[in-house]
């Protein structure tokens, strides 16, 4: 069941996608940044990892992704249980391995900024040694 | 569940193994609905037939309002960002705008005074004060940031519904792009509702 849910998300964060990528259709990993300031999710952006070091940056569709970001959020928090202030979604495409972690306090975590964004996009390339 | 339980979840590395490899049989036919996708969504502008709009332009800086010719309101914006001008006198009908919707609301500009400057009624909605003055604000002020690293921002702005009075959400779609060589830097997606307690998490430039 968690996976199908897990599934689920993945499956509507990419069927969802709104940013222009060149040859997506050829990405090895992906991660993406859940958003849920104020305790409400909003958006989910990230990054496609394709061959020869090519790194897309992608967003989905907050509206189109909200049902199964709900459903997923559902098996992990109760009704009325603060939810994180974000999560981090990293899925290997090529060895089908995947990790989810959960940001419960640190809204800065993971922002993306004119300074750092060289940087973050590799510290959230999934690696699962 | 806790924090500690999740963690526990998180460790069972065999059964995350199992699921992916799952998932990886499901997931490859889902990327090649990508490119599909893959339209230029800043510039998308949906039943452009059925709308009239209206252009500004301040510097460099350009957007399209899209509004319903029947209520004069808008129903989505584009735009692009190069400069930022700050602060300056205003001169358009953003008070009166705010007056249409509900009491508490201000005249929220779909497109930042700071960027466009006075703007064409059909580019102002009314936009609860915790809203305007708060999440989008900081949304506007993150795009200021990337202006002044040197990035373009474009943008596209839905209002729901569509031709609304008074908008129920927003959903901003914008990108942030290197204008030297067309690279983009980020893209995010984000959705406002048009109620008090909204946020946005501003980017700290440093």
């Amino acid at each position: 069941m968690a996976g199908n849910v897990t599934a689920d998300l993945f499956r509507a964060l990419i069927e969802n996608l709104e940013a222009p990528v060149v040859d997506g259709d050829r990405w090895e990993s992906m991660a993406f940044i859940l958003e849920f300031p104020g305790g409400e999710f909003n958006g989910a952006h990230g990054y496609l990892y394709l061959p020869d070091g090519v790194i897309a940056a992608v967003a989905s569709d907050p509206w189109a992704v909200k049902a199964a970001v709900k459903t997923y959020t559902d098996g992990y928090y109760k009704p009325g249980e603060a939810l994180p202030r974000k999560i981090l979604v990293q899925f290997d495409r090529t060895t089908g391995k995947y990790d989810i972690t959960f940001e419960e306090n640190d809204e800065a975590r993971w922002k993306v900024t004119p300074r750092n964004f060289r940087a973050l996009r590799e510290e959230l390339r999934p690696t699962f040694d | 569940m806790s924090g500690a339980a999740r963690a526990v979840m998180r460790e069972l590395k065999q059964a995350v193994a199992d699921a992916g490899r799952n998932l990886n049989d499901r997931l490859p036919q889902l990327a090649d609905n990508i490119t599909a996708h893959l339209d230029n969504v800043v510039k998308q502008v949906r039943d452009t037939d059925n709308y009239d709009n209206v252009v500004t332009t301040r510097g460099p800086n350009t957007k399209t309002t899209h509004f319903d010719p029947d209520t004069g309101r808008p129903v989505q914006e584009s735009g692009t960002i190069l400069d930022d001008f700050g602060g300056s006198p205003r001169g358009d009908n953003a008070t009166a705008i705010g007056r249409l919707g509900d009491p508490g609301d201000d005249g929220g500009h779909l497109g930042a005074h700071r960027f466009f400057g006075d703007t064409p009624d059909e580019g102002i909605v009314p936009q609860i004060a915790n809203l305007n003055r708060g999440a989008w604000k900081k949304m506007e002020s993150e795009w200021a940031d990337w202006v002044a690293e040197g990035a373009r921002v474009d943008y596209r702005i839905a209002v729901d519904p569509p031709g609304a009075v008074r908008p129920d959400n927003f959903k901003v779609v914008y990108t942030v792009s290197d204008p030297s060589t067309g690279d983009l830097i980020d893209i995010q997606s984000e959705s406002f509702a048009n109620v008090g307690g909204q946020t946005f998490d501003r980017i700290d430039q440093r």
